[in-house]
């Protein structure tokens, strides 16, 4: 039973794909096609363990190939960036602290998603997760699901909404139960 | 009767010996072979080579194939080895094991965490950690902060790591390690099998290489493993087939030389009667004597002992035509007897040396040349039927008595030769001597050029400079290593070094996590301060209730011993360490890139603590190998003064002692001046090499010198004397042809003194007159 459910899925998934025509690899030349961005974000991270959602302001650049920075302005300053391999993490009032991505494959896989995402870069996303897309090219959705252990054990999945090359939206449910929603609007530069 | 007798005695005798010979343990263990160190810095040194976790380090790399098939091998590789019981440590980087190793110490981090003080559980400080928790929780980090947020909320376990973030780590690809160039994969493994124990080390390799290839399928991937243990096994690996392959073109030669000496077959097989039964008696005289034969003991005891292939010439080449062998051993047995004598005692002084290594070559040779000797005079003559007359029957060559009487006219090249040698060896003064043990080293530079590679991509780099610190226990040590840091830590900052790692990193005094524990406030105290630091902030109520129980239990528990960190990479670093000098706990402070050794001393001086020492690794070894030369010179000279006193007994002429060692001092400096110009820097090896010199010399200036009525007598002594001379030389010009440093050396040096010997022998030979 479970298999023809299966079945019948993969076959409404094909049918769409055929009709919508969008398909990751035409996503991924759209993406790619943008050689940087500069985006302000607002994250919202509702936990188990917070009696209030934790919010988040700040605002998201990437250059390709692999830069992808992160300046947070609310509610406490941060800026964390991630370039090639390293990561440096700059908080106000302490000396900046750069360390090797490896050092936590969990959070190099989870920032690779992102970070491929936008470069498109799909070699890299099928590496690191299964990937699904729905949706057309206006409207579409990118659902990464970690194939890395150290990652599952972290997340559950990551969903990537957007239009066009434009990001609108992101989703991480944590295997703790928690949501981390961070929705991108209004184009910085 | 006495043929009976005689046979019967020796067959007696070599059964026993060899009996004693098949039982005798045998070592590999070089380490005797260093001198008995003189300071507690050189103690440590061998401490180190002996028993050290860096001798026991493999660095292993893998490589031909892309990432997912050498992570997948790596991992194959790693489980097998783990399971082969012959490592006490195997990482590959692997996420399983760096699990397990943060629960270990996320376990403990309330003890190990130097972040952990009274003020840390204030409600300020409290109140502050709890902001701290909200920000990295809305961090890019925010997913790992939210695992440890109800028990480690004041980011325990992240201060903890934080302090050894400066231990570079290889990259990590499909969750193992790699190099920078993503084309191998590494593993770090620790043998259980001590770092000087080859045998057992080339037995771990061995398995090492089998568990590869049962990991790596039918793949065509690489292996590629180094440290020292690599490098002590494959030199020996080389030296012995190298010197195995030698020894069989030396034997072939030495024995095509007697056959042409001899004419007959039989002959040549009796000839090596005597040196084998003087290494069988010399093995078992040491097995007996010290309980263990080392196996440099064999290799350096065959050479010396080489001499005593000369002893079966000296009779089967002076035997005249018709006489009976026992005629012949009688007549010439006064100057053999010298022969074996000079030698014989000339070892005395190695075998009351303190160093086993030493002690031992000189029993071997003691008990094999007085062996060889014995069996030269009484077994050949009882053994070898008088039809097998050697070169007897044969008119002995008349060309090399005529050289030999000729050489007579250069008797002035020999003082020449001893003055001009003496000034070369004393204008090369400190040249002369090797410092760097590394140049005799057999091992390939491609060899070297791997070491140096993984080690740089598994950052286990060579340590050059370290301070180490002593004390009566293991407590007291780790507590006098915590009082050694804000001095380290200044040194730093002042750009003396750039960085250092200390055993108290890894483990606290029980006296520092018992003031940790003092720092945690009772559970309900901690609580009341908690919620204070709470108020206003968005945590649930409760949620830090594991945290609170965690605090409890740390202030209760007992302070972590090393035991508890055995199985994870902190265990391993401890253990590389803390050590034992003297039966006293040591701790080992490696000193990362020392730009000012000078100052460093200088602040580690400062201190006035006899039981705090810098040390300088390449200075100390260079300094304990000189200090082994000196004593082995030392020895050297009275070897020689023992000889001479054996000659004076038996020459009872001052002047004939003198026509005796004076060429052969001459070319034994000679020898060494050579090697000197060319550029050949000496060591101990040259030194052996040059104690068999003085043998086999020795024995040239006595039969020259012997008193020999006749012009037949007289040409069988010169075509004796030449054609032992050719079986050394034929046996040690083939070894100096190796490729191996140390066969090279020896056999150079050999060969080289005994030609000259020959020369200067015969230019100084004046047999009393007829």
């Amino acid at each position: 039973m479970r298999a023809l459910a299966a079945l019948v899925a993969a076959a409404a998934a094909a049918l769409a794909f055929a009709q919508s025509g969008f398909s990751p690899e035409a996503l991924m030349a759209e993406l790619a096609a943008q050689p940087a961005r500069r985006v302000a974000f607002t994250e919202t991270r509702q936990s188990t363990a917070l009696d209030a959602a934790l919010v988040t302001r700040g605002e998201l650049a990437f250059e390709r190939p692999a830069r992808l920075e992160r300046t947070v302005t609310a509610p406490v300053a941060a800026r964390y960036l991630v370039d090639g391999g390293a990561v440096t993490v700059e908080r106000p009032g302490a000396p900046p602290r750069t360390f090797p991505l490896a050092q936590q494959p969990a959070l190099a896989a989870l920032l690779e998603g992102v970070r491929a995402t936008l470069a498109g870069d799909l070699a890299t996303l099928r590496r690191l997760y299964r990937v699904e897309l729905a949706g057309e090219a206006r409207d579409w959705s990118l659902a990464l699901l970690p194939r890395d252990p150290a990652l599952a054990a972290l997340v559950v999945s990551i969903r990537i909404a957007g239009s066009g090359h434009a990001l609108t939206e992101m989703e991480v449910v944590e295997t703790s139960g928690d949501r981390v929603v961070t929705r991108f609007g209004g184009i910085a530069r | 009767m006495r043929r009976a007798l005689i046979v019967a005695l020796w067959l007696a005798g070599a059964v026993a010996c060899g009996v004693i010979v098949a039982r005798a343990p045998y070592t590999g263990d070089l380490t005797a072979f260093l001198p008995r160190a003189a300071t507690p810095a050189q103690e440590m040194l061998v401490a180190q080579l002996r028993e050290g976790v860096a001798a026991r380090l493999l660095l292993i790399g893998i490589e031909g194939a892309d990432e997912s098939a050498l992570a997948d091998t790596s991992r194959s590789l790693a489980r097998r080895l783990r399971a082969s019981g012959d490592f006490a440590y195997v990482a590959n980087g692997e996420a399983a094991l760096a699990a397990h190793d943060q629960a270990v110490l996320f376990e403990q981090r309330y003890l190990l965490s130097p972040a952990v003080d009274p003020a840390r559980f204030s409600e300020p400080a409290l109140r502050a950690a709890l902001e701290r928790a909200l920000e990295l929780l809305a961090s890019p980090a925010g997913v790992l902060a939210r695992t440890t947020l109800a028990r480690d909320p004041t980011g325990e376990l992240f201060a903890l790591l934080a302090a050894h973030a400066d231990r570079p780590q290889p990259p990590l690809r499909e969750g193992v390690w790699f190099d920078p160039g993503r084309r191998r994969a590494l593993l770090m493994a620790e043998t259980r099998a001590a770092g000087f124990d080859f045998d057992a080390q080339a037995g771990v390799l061995a398995r090492l290489a089998a568990a590869f290839e049962a990991a790596r399928g039918d793949t065509s991937l690489r292996l590629l493993v180094t440290g020292p243990a690599v490098f002590a096994v494959e030199s020996r690996r080389t030296v012995e087939r190298d010197a195995r392959r030698l020894a069989l073109v030396a034997a072939l030669g030495v024995a095509a030389v007697l056959y042409a000496a001899y004419r007959r077959a039989a002959l040549v097989a009796f000839a090596a009667l005597p040196v084998a039964t003087g290494m069988l008696a010399g093995v078992a005289a040491v097995a007996a004597g010290f309980g263990t034969v080392h196996g440099i003991t064999l290799g350096f005891g065959a050479t010396l002992i080489g001499e005593a292939a000369d002893y079966s010439t000296y009779l089967f080449a002076q035997r005249a035509p018709s006489e009976a062998l026992a005629a012949t051993a009688a007549r010439v047995w006064p100057t053999l007897r010298l022969a074996v004598l000079t030698t014989v005692f000339g070892s005395l002084a190695m075998l009351l040396s303190g160093f086993p290594g030493l002690a031992q070559l000189g029993l071997l040779t003691f008990a094999g040349a007085l062996a060889a000797g014995l069996t030269t005079r009484y077994l050949l003559p009882a053994l070898v039927p008088a039809r097998w007359s050697g070169a007897g029957d044969r008119a002995p060559p008349v060309t090399l008595d005529a050289l030999a009487i000729r050489a007579r006219r250069l008797a002035w090249l020999v003082p020449a030769a001893l003055a001009l040698a003496t000034a070369v060896l004393a204008l090369r003064g400190g040249e002369l001597w090797e410092r760097d043990l590394e140049r005799l080293s057999p091992v390939a530079a491609e060899a070297k050029a791997l070491d140096q590679s993984l080690r740089e991509a598994l950052g286990a780099p060579d340590v050059r400079h370290l301070v180490v610190v002593q004390a009566p226990t293991r407590e007291a040590l780790l507590q006098r290593l915590e009082a050694l840091e804000p001095t380290l830590r200044a040194l730093v900052e002042r750009g003396v070094m750039r960085g250092f790692d200390t055993p108290a990193r890894y483990l606290p005094s029980a006296a520092t996590q018992r003031a940790r524990q003092a720092a945690i406030p009772p559970a309900d105290e901690l609580a009341r301060r908690l919620a204070a630091a709470t108020r206003g902030l968005p945590f649930r109520a409760g949620l830090f209730a594991p945290f609170l129980a965690d605090a409890e239990r740390a202030r209760n528990a007992a302070p972590v011993t090393a035991a508890e960190l055995d199985d994870t990479a902190w265990g391993l670093a401890l253990r590389a360490l803390v050590t034992e000098i003297g039966g006293r706990p040591a701790g080992l402070v490696p000193l990362a890139a020392v730009a000012d050794p000078a100052a460093l001393a200088a602040a580690i001086g400062a201190l006035a603590d006899p039981a705090v020492v810098a040390l300088d690794l390449k200075a100390e070894a260079e300094a304990l190998v000189s200090g082994y030369r000196d004593e082995s010179l030392a020895l050297w000279a009275i070897g020689l003064a023992a000889i001479a006193l054996v000659l004076a007994a038996g020459l009872r002429d001052a002047r004939a002692v003198a026509r005796v060692i004076v060429p052969v001092l001459a070319a034994i400096a000679s020898a060494a001046a050579v090697l000197a110009l060319a550029g050949v820097r000496l060591s101990l090896l040259h030194l052996v090499a040059l104690l068999l010199v003085l043998g086999i010399g020795t024995n040239y200036s006595l039969f020259f010198g012997r008193f020999v009525p006749g012009d037949a007598a007289r040409r069988r002594n010169a075509y004796a004397v030449a054609v032992a001379a050719a079986t050394t030389l034929v046996a040690f010009g083939v070894l100096a042809t190796s490729a191996t440093p140390i066969l090279r050396a020896i056999g150079a040096t050999v060969a080289l003194g005994a030609a000259l010997s020959l020369v200067f022998a015969a230019a100084w030979a004046q047999p009393p007159a007829e």
